[in-house]
């Protein structure tokens, strides 16, 4: 089997957090161990509720933020090795499309020179071949030539999207992480967002990194998925398997309080008592046995799960998953 | 009986400087007591305006132009802002989408749940205090009496979405108004929220105006839908009857563009094109732009309210 295109494995990252002025400092676990494999031409889609780390995740494997343990590794290269000329290839390799189009984009630029300034950084082009190659990206996106020179403030809200993700492509990259980029979006925008992504991906053979809190766009986008709880993955599989049968009681939960349109498809809700509990004083045991309608102390309460492949290819990290799911 | 909530043929125009924005232009609808209805659209339809409205809370330029609100059989739009006052927050209540803009930062939650209760219901301060940490048990708030005392930055957004609630209902309104109540929560804590609302109004009788852009929403709790699109309703029926059988060309786009409604990796439906500029002066229909139908009077005159099947209303040429 050939090298994943990226890589993470035990990666981490904490940040000392002081409670008032005077308080005594804390370690909040973002990220706390967590591996992940992305294939090239794959889609991988990282779901979790706000405040289980998935944008640590994507900052980290961006490279903008340096883990606090664990290794990244882009085509079997680890980036901590990565010297500087490596590096720089790799921030055009990988790209980002972020989640607000209003403040990802530099409001005194205009639309072409946003566009093009990543070419201009690493050097690809410049002058009339830098603006053909602008024009053409414009197209892909479906933007009109004319909005070359126009301001951001003068689009509306899907097409700074488009404008975002033509950033993105200007330098070829391997692999795009998006995090949540529709949701900010009105619904019938959200769909035509979720096209050209999908179109450009089979154009130009890239991978993703799909990051979103909605299950439904997660689902549609993904080859495979990852499920964040509380900084740590707690189910991964291909798509199908995740959504047909889920090995732990939170993607359950999670699955069964998106709200359905259609009758059949509704299951019976599990209302998860009580909020996400502080990352900044994580539960013992299983992050999740507080809310979980099935946790069974002392094991649940004490002993933290491991992820583990309860079945080929769909790994999960629950004590109970075997016994409750069969 | 009169129905507790009646709107019609509302206007509501902000008069700009270059111009007058029509974003509510002629909405119809009813509600009876104990019934939920959805007002459903994306940004810019008119949907938070309509609910303004009902609260006469519109603020300048904006101004209600012309319609009836019929509360209990009275025209509130009749009223003086003092009769407004004994009303709003009493009989006819709102819970805001963004919960933390809601609440007032410097003033415990427990001062702002008791501050309709001593105002409205006349309480006196001990009383309203226990009034009031009853309510946030209501809301299934945990260890309440000490949640009282919280500033608004202590709690999680689930946490205030619930404090809002128990605010709106400290009077026990007859008509409760909720604008994307759960939009800025996850889905776990939004479907507890929703559940709450739900017990609530059944056990008190309430009726409540449900309104949000997520149509999974709408199917699982409204009985009655409104879609809105530029200012108008466009198509009005059972919820049920609506998601199985959706007439309206704009309608079946939106259920039509839904992740949940296509199959994994297949390219969605889209509607084509943007929502018209509400500025201009359109002679024909507001979707004609985007519509795969569009015939000839679509561009020219605008569609009226046609009834199609028993209670299933609908505006587009169409079903002339």
């Amino acid at each position: 089997m050939s090298a994943p295109l990226l890589e993470a494995s035990a990666l981490s990252r904490h940040f000392a957090v002081k409670s008032g002025a005077f308080g005594a400092k804390q370690l909040l676990k973002a990220v706390d161990g967590i591996d992940l494999r992305l294939n090239a031409g794959e889609t991988l889609g990282l779901a979790g509720e706000s405040g289980c780390g998935k944008s640590t995740v994507a900052r980290l494997l961006m490279g903008l933020m340096a883990p606090s343990t664990g290794d990244i590794r882009f085509r079997g290269r680890k980036l901590a090795d990565m010297g500087r000329s490596e590096t720089f290839t790799f921030r055009k390799d990988v790209q980002m499309v972020f989640q607000d189009p209003f403040s990802s984009l530099n409001p005194r630029m205009r639309v072409g020179d946003i566009i093009g300034e990543p070419l201009t950084i690493h050097g690809l082009a410049s002058g009339t071949q830098k603006r053909e190659i602008v024009v053409n990206l414009m197209q892909k996106v479906g933007l009109a030539q004319e909005h070359f020179s126009r301001y951001p403030h003068e689009f509306s809200g899907g097409q700074r999207q488009r404008i975002g993700i033509a950033r993105a492509l200007a330098v070829s990259p391997k692999l795009i992480i998006a995090d949540e980029p529709v949701s900010a979006l009105d619904l019938s925008i959200q769909a035509q967002i979720i096209n050209l992504l999908q179109e450009l991906k089979k154009e130009l053979s890239l991978s993703f990194l799909f990051i979103a809190h909605d299950l439904s766009v997660v689902r549609h986008m993904s080859d495979r998925i990852a499920i964040m709880y509380l900084g740590k993955i707690v189910e991964a599989g291909d798509r199908e398997a995740v959504f047909s049968h889920q090995l732990h009681p939170y993607t359950e939960a999670l699955l069964s309080a998106v709200p359905q349109i259609r009758p059949e498809q509704r299951k019976k809700q599990i209302i998860l008592q009580g909020d996400l509990p502080s990352p900044l004083t994580p539960p013992s045991g299983c992050p999740f046995h507080t809310r979980c309608p099935y946790a069974t102390p002392p094991l649940c309460t004490e002993v933290p799960p491991s992820l583990e492949e309860s079945e080929p290819g769909h790994l999960s990290a629950c004590h109970l998953s075997k016994k409750l799911y069969r | 009986m009169a129905s507790l909530l009646q709107v019609r043929e509302l206007s509501t125009h902000f008069h700009l400087d270059n111009g007058t924005l029509k974003a509510v232009d002629g909405v119809d609808f009813s509600l009876e007591c104990g019934e939920t209805l959805a007002i459903v659209g994306e940004s810019g339809c008119g949907k938070s305006v309509t609910a303004y409205s009902i609260m006469r809370l519109v603020m300048q330029p904006g101004r209600i132009e012309s319609g009836e609100i019929l509360f209990a059989g009275q025209d509130i739009l009749r009223l003086s802002e003092k009769e407004m006052q004994t009303l709003r927050g009493n009989h006819i209540s709102m819970i805001f989408q963004e919960p933390m803009t809601s609440l007032n930062p410097v003033l415990t939650v427990g001062s702002q749940i008791i501050e309709g209760l001593m105002l409205h219901r006349r309480l006196s301060g001990d009383a309203a205090r226990t009034e009031g940490i009853e309510l946030l048990q209501q809301v299934g708030i945990p260890s309440p009496a000490t949640r009282f005392n919280d500033y608004p930055h202590q709690m999680s957004g689930g946490m205030r979405q619930r404090v809002v609630i128990a605010m709106a209902l400290a009077c026990h309104p007859r008509l409760l108004i909720a604008d994307e109540p759960t939009t800025a929560l996850d889905v776990t804590i939004q479907a507890q929220i929703l559940e709450l609302i739900d017990r609530l109004k059944s056990a008190s009788g309430m009726g409540l105006i449900l309104i949000t852009h997520d149509l999974g929403i709408v199917a699982e709790r409204a009985r009655h839908t409104a879609i809105m699109y530029a200012g108008k309703v466009v198509e009005y029926a059972e919820t049920a009857e609506l998601f199985l059988n959706p007439l309206h060309p704009y309608t079946q786009g939106l259920l039509d563009s839904l992740p949940q409604n296509a199959n994994p990796g297949q390219p969605l439906h889209t509607i084509s094109g943007h929502v018209p500029d509400l500025m201009a002066d359109l002679p024909g229909c507001g979707f004609c732009e985007r519509c795969p139908i569009k015939e000839w009077p679509c561009l020219k005159e605008k569609p009226p309210m046609l009834e199609v099947g028993t209670g299933h209303l609908v505006r587009c040429w169409k079903f002339r």
